[in-house]
Parts: structure tokens; sequence; C-alpha cells
């Protein structure tokens, strides 16, 4: 699996297999590295992301651990602060909110508040719940709420790629990371490159985002995690329709690249900004409002966003169909800022086709290989 | 039995710590030192007896009352000074005060302001000493107080020291108040601290800090134990704090703490509880006032000179945020 010349391959992978082998790549070129959380070595291994880790590194390196998130942070801190760097784990973001203490107060303090001296290389992993009746407290993202501390960085991948590179960044950064994995990108399949992780920690995760330009840019389209995907999913009926946008996929939100998307949005004038934060403060506002503020007066209309309501989610497999925006009012979002009739027979051919692709596949499954139960 | 050395080196701390601390009381109220101080005053004798067993090469982590733990692991009174008022010199920059102080050279890891907190830190720091194979005796030394086994970290992280067997001894200093609420008011009487811990599978022991010579005797061959069995220990000693939670001044007016427990603690003279030891050893009391004498001109010259140090730019912390 390890390419021993240092030079890069190519594999297909899941961005599970990816996590998985970034991972051990991570653990084989830093042997004091750890892997630590509930469920790490049981029979399911984290949706398949921890495979094997046990077998191949032991079980020190590889730690099984109480059900007491907020002490699981504060260990690792521990750990970290005398030269054990580690990756924690966290099934559903709900279990990391018992953390806050230990993540706001220390993990993300430690560095600044003792004069610049220690740092603190810790990788969080967060999976956060969508469909199948996750409901009110296995379904949430705090990723905007994360955004918002200083002395953290918050990383989102959306294909097995940037889960791929992002690990390893994040890893061999020597400050804290929450690294935002959504259920729903886990069993995509990518074709990624693979390079081993340089030695040492010199390396930062800096701003990261891909764009992907669709045409003639005539509107710019920015995404996060598993959103991504859905919006490729439209690139077809778009291109159709010969409408050309920038697509940005945020990898990072904190630090973020707003410069790629204020130079998108002043060549387009036009801005789609998707999350799936509820509405209020969603990290969607915050892009918008630093774009509106640097290029407002280079916009030909006013930004939108799509976001989560700000609702609890309920459990029922009824109850939450049309509760969040779907890929059909992706679609409509894109041709409201650009003015086009809904009317007209090539439009109304696209939509009937996304409609038809949504029919075929429950709202509460990324696909239908998903069968829950989480 | 206690030595002669031991004896000096336990005076030459008690008198730093309590020293140290009268200093700050004194100069808190002319407003240049501009941050929450939690002094230890009143709770310098078990830190200054650890500070005798302690070796540099142990870890160390403290809570908001940090001062006592910091001195006792030879961290430097310097830096502290300079850190109170603010300076670059202070050892985390001016950027954490009083309730942060941190001596990476002695090992000493650093001083939390949430309550518990540092706790976890503590028991992970052990799991590194134990991850480290050529370390065969260090240890990881946790202190807290009453307050901090409410949170529930404290016990989320002793359940984790005893599962793992970690080099991790657990230091409650209950002074019985949490802020200005009495320990009756948030723990039932029935249910003692160090027996609670013991509950966890822990080697748990009360100290008895009145007979000094006893109180060293039982600390010493306790953490003896601990380094030779590798094994996580709780110690639990009823200490009392002198001046107010936080800040310089007695607060005693505002009649929170009972006058039987007053009348107590006052009996409690630990200064001479300290000359009384070391001249029971055969040294001088000229001998006593050298080291005294030493300690007050070394506290005079630091208030004096630090106040000279620079202060860091407010446009340079920005650069201190990430690694």
């Amino acid at each position: 699996m390890l390419n021993p010349s240092g030079t890069i391959s190519y594999r297909e992978a899941t961005v599970t297999s990816a996590i998985n082998l970034a991972t051990k790549q991570l653990m084989h070129s830093n042997p004091k590295l750890r892997v630590i959380g509930l469920g790490v070595n049981d029979p399911k291994r984290i949706f398949g992301t921890t495979d094997g880790l046990l077998e191949e590194f032991g079980e020190t390196r590889v730690l099984d651990f109480p059900t007491s998130e907020n002490a699981m942070l504060g260990y690792a801190i521990g750990l970290a602060i005398n030269g054990i760097p580690s990756i924690t784990v966290h099934q559903r973001f709900e279990f990391f909110l018992l953390a806050m203490d230990q993540l706001v107060n220390n993990a993300a303090k430690w560095f600044f508040m003792f004069g610049s001296k220690t740092s603190v290389p810790i990788v969080i992993r967060v999976v956060i719940g969508k469909g199948w009746g996750q409901g009110p407290t296995h379904s949430q993202s705090f990723h905007s709420w994360l955004s918002h501390i200083p002395g953290l960085k918050v990383a989102i991948p959306h294909d097995a790629q940037s889960a791929y590179d992002l690990l390893i960044e994040a890893v061999q950064d020597p400050n804290p990371v929450i690294f935002v994995e959504h259920r729903w990108i886990h069993n995509q399949i990518g074709r990624i490159s693979i390079k081993p992780p340089s030695q040492g920690n010199s390396t930062r995760l800096g701003m990261r985002c891909r764009k992907e330009q669709i045409g003639n840019p005539a509107v710019t389209v920015v995404s996060l995690s598993f959103l991504a995907s859905r919006i490729k999913s439209l690139y077809g009926s778009f291109k159709r329709l010969d409408i050309g946008f920038d697509h940005i996929i945020l990898e990072t939100i904190k630090p973020y690249d707003l410069q790629t998307i204020v130079e998108s949005v002043r060549v387009t004038g036009l801005l789609l900004v998707t999350d799936f934060a509820p509405r209020t403060n969603s990290f969607a506002k915050e892009v918008v409002s630093e774009v509106v503020m640097s290029s407002g007066l280079l916009m030909k209309k006013p930004p939108k966003i799509l976001t989560n309501p700000d609702v609890i989610e309920p459990t029922s497999f009824h109850t939450t169909k049309g509760l969040y925006f779907d890929d059909k009012e992706l679609f409509c979002a894109v041709l409201t800022l650009l003015e086009i009739d809904y009317r007209l027979p090539s439009v109304q051919a696209e939509i009937h086709l996304i409609q038809r692709r949504l029919s075929e596949t429950p709202h509460d499954v990324p696909d239908n290989y998903f069968k829950g139960p989480f | 039995m206690i030595s002669r050395e031991f004896a000096l080196k336990l005076a030459e701390l008690y008198f730093k710590i309590r020293y140290l601390e009268k200093r700050i009381s004194a100069e808190y109220t002319r407003g240049e030192i501009r941050c929450p101080t939690h002094l230890s005053l009143g709770q310098e004798l078990f830190p200054s007896i650890l500070g005798c067993l302690m070796r540099q090469e142990d870890l160390a982590i403290s809570t908001h009352r940090g001062h006592a733990h910091y001195i006792a692991k030879q961290g430097s009174v310097y830096a502290l000074v300079a850190e109170l008022y603010g300076r670059s010199t202070g050892c985390s920059r001016g950027r954490g005060g009083s309730m942060h102080l941190v001596d990476k050279k002695q090992n000493f890891l650093g001083t939390t302001a949430i309550v518990g907190n540092s706790i976890p830190i503590g028991v992970g720091s052990a799991a590194a000493i134990k991850a480290h194979e050529n370390n065969k005796e260090e240890l990881s030394f946790i202190f807290f107080g009453d307050g901090a086994v409410e949170e529930g970290v404290f016990a989320e992280s002793l359940n984790i020291a005893v599962l793992q067997e970690l080099p991790a001894i657990f230091i409650c200093e209950n002074n019985s108040y949490s802020v200005y609420t009495h320990i009756k008011n948030r723990q039932p009487s029935i249910r003692k601290i160090h027996e609670w811990a013991k509950s966890f599978g822990v080697r748990s022991e009360l100290l008895d800090l009145n007979n000094v010579k006893e109180a060293v005797e039982n600390t010493d061959s306790l953490i003896h134990w601990a380094r030779e069995t590798r094994k996580p220990l709780f110690i639990e000693v009823a200490t009392w704090r002198e001046v107010e939670h936080c800040g310089p001044l007695n607060d005693d007016h505002l009649s929170y703490r009972s006058k039987t427990e007053l009348a107590f603690w006052s009996l409690k003279n630990q200064e001479e509880t300290i000359e009384d030891l070391v001249l029971s050893m055969g040294i001088s009391i000229e001998i006593l006032s050298e080291i005294k004498d030493k300690i007050l001109s070394d506290i005079e010259y630091i208030f004096e000179r630090v106040k000279l140090d620079p202060y860091e730019k407010t446009s340079d912390v920005f650069a201190g945020i990430y690694a």
C-alpha cells in the first residue's frame, strides 16, 4: 500500500478508505502518533475508518477509551504537550459537545496563554449524522460555532482526495484541528493521489478550497462537505442549459479562502452560498457578509444562501420530507439569481430530470446503499 | 526520619511561598497587578512538603490557586512576578496572568482557571510518562481543590488513571470552600472525598498535617510507593486559605466562614511550626534568619526589577495564537 519510493501513486478510494489509508501512513511516519476514541477498536471500527489499525499498531497506539469525552480531550492535550500527538474520534458531533471545556478553554488556548511555547498537536474527528431518523441529537453540525474560536482550525472534507489530504495536513500541523466528517460523504468513491507524509511538523494546514469552473462563469456557488457532491450532480443540467459558474468548495472554514470567493464574485457579480448549518449565524452568512463588505457594490443582485432552517430535526421519515433544501431547490436558486425563466421547455426538462432522480432515492439517505442504522 | 537538609529545604520553600504571597498581597492594592489573583496564603505547607519530594523530571499541573505549586516545583519567581505585572518577561509573556503559570524547564506544565479542567491533562501527562519507556520513576502531580471533585471531569479522569494504571498523583487540597460556598452545601457530609476516591480503585489517603514530621514521613512513603508501583495515588489534605477567594485582602467581615472555623484555623500558626521543626533539628535561629533574609531580599529585587521590563505589543499577540 505504501509507496516506498516516496513518489505519488493513484488508487480508487472511498472517503472511509482514504481516511483509513492516511491514518496508517501517518502512524507509520510518526511512531508516536495515537488514535484514541470510544470504538476505535470495536467490531465496526468507526464506519471502517479505523480498520486494521489495532492489528498493525497495537492497543497502546490505537486506544479504545472510556465514555468520557471531556476527559478524553484533556488526556489527549496532556499527551500532546508532552510530545505525543493524537487523532481523537467521535462517532457523532453531539457527543463531542461534552468536551467543549477542554476544546475551548484548553486546546484552543494552550499555545497562546502560556506564551507561545507549547503547541497542542491534536486532530479531532467528528462525524455528522443525517437521515435515517438521526433526529434531534444525532444530526447536528456545529462547524459554524467552532469556526468562531481563535486557536482552532476547522477542516471539512468533501470527497476522498480532500479527506486524505486534509487529514495528513491536519495531523502534521502542530495546532488543534477539528476534522468535520459528514456521514454522507463516507461512501463516496474517487480516484486519489497518494503521497507519503513528510516527516516532522513543519507543515501547516492553511486555508484550502477547490474551485471548479463550469463553462463561462456567470454565478459563484460556494459549498462544503456533502453539499459539494449535490451540486456536482447538477453539472450535467447546467451544461445542457449552457449555464456557466464557479463552484468553490471550501475544505477549511477556519481559516478560509475568502479571496478566491471574492475574486470569483468580482467576475460573476452573483453569489449563492450553501451550508447545512441552521440559518442564524450559519457559516454561509459569514461568507456572504465578508463578500458583501468587500465587493457589495460590484454585485448585480443581493446574494442568496441555502441553509438548514432554524429547526430541531424530527426523527420521523415522513416529517423530515421537505424539511431541508434538495437538489431541485439548489438548481432553482441558481436559475433565480440568473433570472432564467422556469417555464422554458429546456429548463422544465432539466427540473423533471432532477425530480425523477430525487424520487428514485428516499430523501433521508445519500444513496440507496445506505441502510442505517447510523 | 526527616533529615537536616530536608528541614532546611522545607523551611526555605515554605517561606519563599509565604513571603512572596505576602508581598503580592501588599502590592496588589496599588493597582499595578491587574489580574484575578488567588493567593496561596495559609495553604503553603503541603506544597512545600511535596516540593521537597518532587523531582525536576516529574510533571506537575495546577489550578487558579497555583502560586504555591509553581514555587514548590522550582518555578521562576521572577517570571511569576513579571507575569502578574503583565510584562513580556512573564512566564506566559503577560498573556496568562496569575492563573496561567508555566515553567517548562521545571516541568511545571501549567495552571488553568476553569475548575477541574487541568485534571485530565495531568492524567494524559501521566500517560505520556508511561509511554516513554526509560521513565522508570517519574510521576505526574495533579493539584486541585475540593470544588474540582464536583466536576464530572474529575470522576472521568480518576477512572482513566485507575483503568490505565497511570503514574498520576491526585492531590486534593480541601480548604472547605468553593469561592464562598461551604462544602456542606456542595457535598454530602457522610461522604469524604478521599473515601469516594478510594471507591474508584485508587490508593487514597487523608493526610494529617498537624504533626509536620509525621506528615513529611507519611507523604514521603506514599510518593515512594507511587514511584515503585507506577500506580495512581490520591491524597487529600485539609487546609485553609487566609485571605479572600480572589484578591489580596481578608474578607472575614463577610461572615461566610463560621467563628468556630476561624478560631480553629487561627490556632494553627504554621510559621511557628516550621521554625520549631528547623530548631528541633539543631539548626540555629541565625541560619533560619539568613534564609528568610535572602528570600526577602530576592523578592525585593524582583519587584523592583520587573517594573523595568517591557510589555508585549498588542499587535504582537495576533502572531501568538497558532504554532
